[in-house]
């Protein structure tokens, strides 16, 4: 039997019985999220075990699995189809995802094309089983040595470039960002450092560089197992990179979060992001469940980070923070 | 195994003098519906729909005026689709223009009765935006639901059941649905592009959109079409060898699908 079909038979069979990994549900998402990204994901997984019926067949020619990289669909939930995505080969459920939020795509065909080398398909004529579409913003790439990491530089280097001045065939909007995925072995590529090493280099001067790195650490690369820690402790203290975790079974540590602030007579919490799908709205779910009313919140007006003169007209300001801890604790005396 | 199905509802100007008596004729057996959407047009002051589709002969007057074909061709479409025998799973539903607002109404089997477009006009345009915003305040978000089974809509978005925000369903049927082109062919290629059924059936009233499907299909080269089939008769031996297009508007037809 091959992986993707033990993989497959597992899962129904652990679904069945509950057994579940540790791990609880996202505070922030709606149902109907939830039931979309799952949706993409099965597809995904789908196509996975169709490329290898079609290859047994005769019809195929190309398999390259993305079986246990679906959580990355949830990535085109938090992003727009016009931040530019350079992805790694597996991201099958990305695109699936994206596809889900621009009319008229069928991701679903167009991926069987690939699989069966068809000139039909659309983004490399049958050329490569490679993820991209024209309309999601997703360049196709090659990505298993790196390559594509200089490239997302360059596209997010041109969207503040753009700002400045506006092309006159400008694709991606102004507040656009550019979201660029690899694996934890291919951070050891020369390419990726150079390129990871050429994004601080910009930000640390406070060059806009709005780009979103999402390095899917499995932990092993090929067959070669990646050193316990290796990724977060090459990227966590970089200057001008902006490192954070996630972990899909464990969105937000709650019980830690509830024991840290057990003491506070009050808790803000300032969220550079936006207002509405950002952390804090689960933050403030969290601690309002649990019955504290002593809490409030200041936020970002938007979801980009911005750096230069930009930071200060959306990040939260110095003011508005004191204002806030002010009227919190106004209410208290 | 069940066979899997897309079904396609048609849009206006389907009920002409030859579908005159359709309900009559197919849904004689859904006196209940039938009587309870009569009852709603009374109501509202306007010719019950089993007087018009009883009318002792078609008047274009009468027939194809807006407030009297709609739903004429709602509730044919609407009881065709009912009729779709259980050996059929059916996988998404689509429709054109009026075919639309059936799709949104199959399968669940009653609610949104009557949705209807004042004027045979511009439709699918901006010179639409007064009767779009008439629409936007007269139908509540009440009136929609999650789908039962996805719709593929005239942009070629899938609305998938549990997955969608009705909200946003109500806001593209009353707005770019209304004002913006409707993409017929990008609605049935994206269904059987998405789903891949191994038939498409075209409810009626009336036989309109099998053209329409199978040129879309053919465009798409589904399952061998654009390269197997050089003219109309080639498509017609491959239909009768086994038939992918099936018309419930056609009386030659409709027994493959349909209950007795």
């Amino acid at each position: 039997m091959d992986r993707a079909a033990i993989v497959h038979e597992s899962f129904p069979r652990r679904v069945s019985v509950g057994d579940l990994p540790e791990g609880s549900a996202p505070l922030d998402a709606e149902p109907e999220t939830m039931m979309r990204l799952y949706r993409s994901q099965c597809l995904s997984r789908q196509l996975d075990r169709t490329s290898r019926d079609m290859q047994k067949a005769g019809q195929g020619y190309y398999t390259v699995g993305s079986s246990g990289h679906e959580g990355v669909a949830a990535v085109a939930e938090a992003s727009r189809p016009t931040d530019m995505a350079f992805l790694h080969y597996r991201d099958a459920a990305l695109q699936i995802a994206r596809a889900a939020q621009v009319p008229g795509q069928s991701p679903a065909w167009d991926i069987l094309l690939s699989f069966a080398a068809s000139s039909e398909e659309p983004i490399s004529g049958g050329r490569h089983k490679v993820p991209g579409s024209t309309a999601l913003n997703i360049p196709p790439q090659t990505s298993t040595i790196a390559s594509h990491l200089p490239k997302a530089i360059g596209a997010a280097y041109s969207v503040g470039l753009a700002r400045r001045n506006r092309p006159e065939h400008a694709k991606l909007p102004e507040d656009a960002i550019v979201m660029c995925s690899f694996g934890d072995a291919s951070a050891n590529h020369s390419t990726a450092q150079g390129a990871i090493n050429t994004a601080c280099w910009t930000s640390y001067q406070s060059v806009p560089l709005p780009l979103l790195f999402v390095c899917e650490d499995n932990g092993i690369g090929i067959s070669t197992p990646t050193p316990q820690g290796w990724i977060a402790e090459n990227f966590s203290h970089r200057p001008g990179l902006k490192y954070f975790t996630c972990k899909g079974l464990a969105p937000l540590p709650e019980a830690a979060l509830l024991e840290a602030t057990k003491d506070c007579t009050s808790v803000l919490i300032v969220d550079e992001c936006r207002k509405t799908g950002s952390q804090s709205e689960a933050l403030m779910a969290l601690f309002l469940e649990a019955g504290r009313q002593d809490v409030a919140r200041v936020t970002a007006d938007d979801c980009f980070i911005a750096t230069g003169p930009a930071y200060a007209a959306f990040l939260p300001s110095a003011d508005g923070i004191i204002a806030a801890v002010r009227s919190l604790k106004g209410r208290k005396i | 195994m069940k066979k899997t199905a897309v079904v396609i509802c048609p849009g206006r100007g389907t009920y002409n003098k030859a579908e005159l008596g359709y309900l009559q004729r197919h849904h004689a057996n859904q006196p209940t519906l039938m009587t309870k959407f009569d009852a709603f047009r009374k109501t509202a002051g306007q010719t019950p729909i089993s007087t018009l589709d009883g009318a002792a002969r078609f008047s274009a007057g009468k027939h194809t005026r807006g407030d009297n074909a709609s739903p004429l061709i709602y509730a044919a479409s609407y009881f065709n689709a009912q009729a779709i025998r259980d050996e059929f799973d059916m996988l998404a539903v689509t429709g054109n223009s009026t075919g639309w607002y059936i799709a949104l109404a199959v399968p669940p089997l009653e609610g949104r009765y009557p949705m209807r477009l004042p004027n045979h006009v511009a439709f699918h345009t901006h010179l639409q935006t007064p009767v779009a915003k008439d629409g936007q305040d007269l139908l509540g978000p009440k009136l929609f639901a999650m789908p039962d089974i996805p719709l593929v809509g005239g942009r070629g978005a899938v609305w998938s059941p549990k997955s969608c925000s009705p909200d946003e369903l109500r806001q593209y049927t009353l707005g770019h649905q209304v004002t913006e082109t409707y993409d017929f062919t990008l609605a049935a290629q994206t269904a059987a592009k998405a789903f891949a059924p191994d038939v498409f059936i075209t409810t009626g009233p009336g036989t309109t959109l099998g053209g329409a499907v199978t040129q879309s299909l053919i465009e798409l080269g589904w399952d061998g079409m654009k390269n197997g089939m050089k003219n109309k008769e080639d498509f017609q031996s491959r239909q009768s060898a086994n038939p992918e297009l099936i018309s419930m508007g056609r009386d030659d037809q409709r027994h493959l699908v349909a209950h007795q």
